[in-house]
């Protein structure tokens, strides 16, 4: 729970330095995370920099997700980056805050978890933030508009958009065409306004299936190397093993949105995805699950399996002894 | 099974056009004409109660494509149409090309093995691929929610049908079959496209092409398992054969604008509201306006009516709601979020990037120029507009003034569903301009 204790404050420096950070995608196992952490705080800062320094004592690995916060007060998954601080006393991170699209040079808030595996927690002995050069504003701004577009089970219905320096870059490129219209009109070229607005459109299309491209290279090599398939996981290939076991029935132990009992349901239909009295039991990015020889706890539930296969996103498929 | 569909189709195609466009409009075509075909079957096998098997839905369709044959008798006798190689040729910079090259390249990259990739959207699999699957497994379409596996029952079924056909002669189901023939069917479908708009150039064709398929939420629906991209497919068609008519006086292209109406209403409950009602309207002032006689425009226009007509009879029928959500739809409320989440959707989120911001351009410029005399536009092709400009008004009237704000708040569905517009709007300007160079 929300531990935190003062520990070995005089011991040296093991660590100073950049902590490497990832941007949060469909990929990153939070439920990993999170189930094996001991223990977990989160804390609210505010402040203006590109990056920001910890100085902090943790006996443990510290798992760090840093979320921006939106002026609504909302968060956006995908603008969140994650990081591993080191263990040590009195130890020194920065944490490179513009590899976020949501990073703007102004005054931000953020909202920082922390989760480790040590009981005893961590101490926090200052924060501050680096100020960010304009040379740093500017390759930001470059880095930002290379950042791929996030692939999830939502991308049907909505794309999130580029944004540069937190500011939707369609609004950008879409005030840039009005005042190119404007430019236009007052220079006489009108007969150019169609034709520049088609070769916008284009360009900004042509942006995108660069990132398509790289969708279809990278799912198409995770499936054939790994049998797993972004924010699915192995759900495909777990179906398809409890087909070809002949199973009735099988039970999701899962935490997390409904997306994960649909589509397994849909792939492993006619199996039926069900807790009252399964032939097997599959374990996928849970928080609440433990086993103990051949006794398996998920949420409430008690079975006694035999185990059968484990899955390359971590997922494991059990056999039920009813 | 994909070859006897496409045999059918061919043979319908190959019976209404003659060769008078090519042999490849006719094999293009194959696919779109078999889906209709295969609906139709089904439709018979479902109000007969017959089990769907192997041979019932080979037999029906069988049955099915000789109507159709039938069915296109009345025009075979039309006269060939014009050479199909139009003069003015638009001259489109070489960049231009070459950055519609890319965007279609790999958005057939993605479309292609995404297509392959097993099903991963949610709402496949809780209603358009589950659908499929739950009714390919009880040999009948099923009308129910199966307890809770399908959340959409009261849908059309044109989609699921070419699914459950494709899928026969396999004792279980084959996610990459469903999942493919409908990647087949969107490729044929903007091949029919492509080869129409060719006749101003390739290169123009090309940049069209480009411009509907590039835009950002089109190019994610090619990957599959939605029927948007279908819907969209079938309204492209539709489109198409309408601006050939237009072009030509060709009565067979009525016919087959017709008949891909009425696949876009047996595809999603959008079809009847947004195709359609839209289509009907632009038939009504072309057969006002028509000078001379309007006797060859009777039958297909007729038959058109009728078979799109099925759906609405056969959802009275089965006690099927036409609309998505019931009296939801219908339920007048106004909520003042949804302006702003309306803009947000068409002018800051990436689902159509730059593409509506260009399109109100285009349109305020080209309404203008046409009261100064400064735009060059091709006046018979002007009516067509109206089917994206009615649909997208109705869409908005939907997402705006109905219960179905929330689903525009949390950005469900409105996106996707304006695809049907903006791809609609995109030809429609790609005929109308007749720009000299680009």
């Amino acid at each position: 729970m929300w531990a935190f204790s003062l520990f070995l404050l005089f011991t040296p420096y093991a660590f100073a330095g950049e902590a490497p950070v990832l941007l949060l995608s469909e990929d990153i196992a939070i439920e990993e995370v999170v189930s094996q952490s001991a223990s977990h705080a989160s804390a609210d800062i505010k402040g203006k920099g590109g990056s920001v320094t910890l100085k902090y004592s943790t006996l443990e690995p510290l798992s760090l997700f840093v979320m921006f916060k939106g002026r609504d007060g909302s968060f956006n998954t995908f603008d969140t980056l994650q990081t591993v601080l080191p263990e040590g006393s009195m130890q020194e991170a920065t944490i490179d805050l513009t590899k976020s699209p949501a990073w703007q040079p102004v005054e931000q808030s953020y909202r920082l978890y922390f989760f480790s595996n040590s009981k005893t927690g961590a101490q926090f002995h200052d924060i501050e933030f680096n100020q960010a050069s304009l040379i740093t504003v500017f390759s930001t701004a470059i880095h930002h508009a290379m950042i791929m577009q996030p692939y999830s089970p939502a991308s049907y219905h909505r794309l999130p958009g580029y944004s540069i320096l937190g500011i939707p870059l369609t609004v950008v490129l879409g005030l840039g065409m009005i005042l190119i219209v404007v430019f236009l009109i007052l220079t006489r070229k009108k007969q150019m306004i169609i034709p520049v607005s088609i070769i916008i459109v284009l360009i900004t299309q042509a942006r995108f299936s660069i990132d398509v491209l790289r969708l279809s290279i990278d799912h198409s090599a995770e499936w054939l190397l790994h049998k797993t398939y972004s924010t699915a996981g192995s759900l495909p290939e777990i179906a398809q093993n409890l087909i070809g076991e002949k199973a009735r029935s099988a039970y999701l132990c899962h935490t997390g949105t409904t997306y994960a009992s649909k589509l397994l349901q849909y792939h492993a239909y006619p199996v039926i995805i069900s807790d009252d009295k399964p032939d097997y039991i599959i374990i996928y990015k849970s928080t609440n699950w433990s086993i103990d020889g051949k006794e398996l706890r998920c949420n409430e539930k008690q079975f006694s399996v035999n185990f059968i296969k484990k899955y390359n996103d971590g997922s494991a498929l059990y056999q039920n002894n009813i | 099974m994909t070859l006897i569909l496409l045999a059918e189709g061919w043979m319908v195609s190959h019976r209404l056009l003659r060769q008078d466009y090519g042999v490849l409009l006719e094999l293009l075509l194959a696919l779109p004409l078999a889906a209709l075909i295969n609906l139709l079957a089904f439709i018979l096998l479902t109000l007969a109660q017959i089990e769907l098997s192997a041979l019932s839905i080979i037999i029906s369709n069988l049955c099915c494509t000789g109507m159709f044959l039938i069915s296109v008798q009345p025009l075979i006798k039309t006269k060939s149409s014009e050479s199909i190689s139009e003069v003015s040729v638009v001259k489109i910079p070489i960049i231009l090309t070459v950055i519609s090259v890319l965007i279609l390249a790999s958005s057939t990259c993605y479309a292609v093995s995404h297509a392959l990739l097993p099903t991963f959207h949610y709402d496949s699999t809780t209603n358009w691929n589950m659908r499929s699957k739950v009714s390919f497994y009880d040999s009948a379409i099923v009308f129910d929610t199966r307890d809770g596996l399908v959340s959409k029952p009261n849908y059309p079924f044109l989609y699921h049908s070419l699914q459950i056909s494709i899928n026969q002669f396999s004792p279980i189901w084959s996610d990459l079959s469903a999942n493919s023939i409908h990647l087949l069917l969107t490729l044929s479908s903007l091949g029919v496209v492509f080869f129409f708009l060719s006749r101003r150039g390739r290169s123009y064709a090309l940049c069209a092409m480009a411009l509907i398929v590039g835009i950002p939420l089109m190019t994610i629906h090619t990957g599959q398992s939605y029927a948007d991209i279908t819907l969209v497919s079938f309204a492209l068609l539709s489109l198409i054969f309408l601006l050939e008519y237009r072009r030509s006086d060709d009565p067979r292209m009525l016919m087959l604008s017709g008949l891909f109406v009425c696949a876009s209403v047996w595809t999603k409950s959008d079809g009847i509201f947004f195709c359609y009602i839209p289509w009907i309207i632009m038939m009504s002032i072309i057969l006002v306006r028509k000078a001379g006689s309007i006797s060859s425009m009777r039958y297909p226009v007729a038959f058109a009516i009728l078979l799109s007509l099925s759906w609405p009879v056969f959802a009275r029928f089965h006690t099927l709601s036409l609309t998505p959500h019931g009296s939801g739809d219908t339920q007048f409320t106004i909520n003042t979020e949804a302006v702003s989440a309306f803009s947000k959707a068409m002018f800051v989120t990436g689902s159509f990037g730059m593409y509506w911001y260009a399109v109100i351009v285009i349109l305020v410029v080209m309404i203008i120029g046409m009261q100064k005399n400064t735009v060059h536009i091709d006046r018979r092709y002007l009516i067509t507009m109206l089917w994206g400009l009615i649909a997208m008004a109705g869409y908005m009237g939907v997402y705006l003034l109905t219960a179905n704000t929330e689903y525009l708040i949390i950005g469900q569905s409105f996106d996707r569903q304006m695809l049907l517009p903006a791809s609609l709007l995109t030809l429609s300007l790609a005929y109308t301009l007749i720009p000299r160079r680009l």
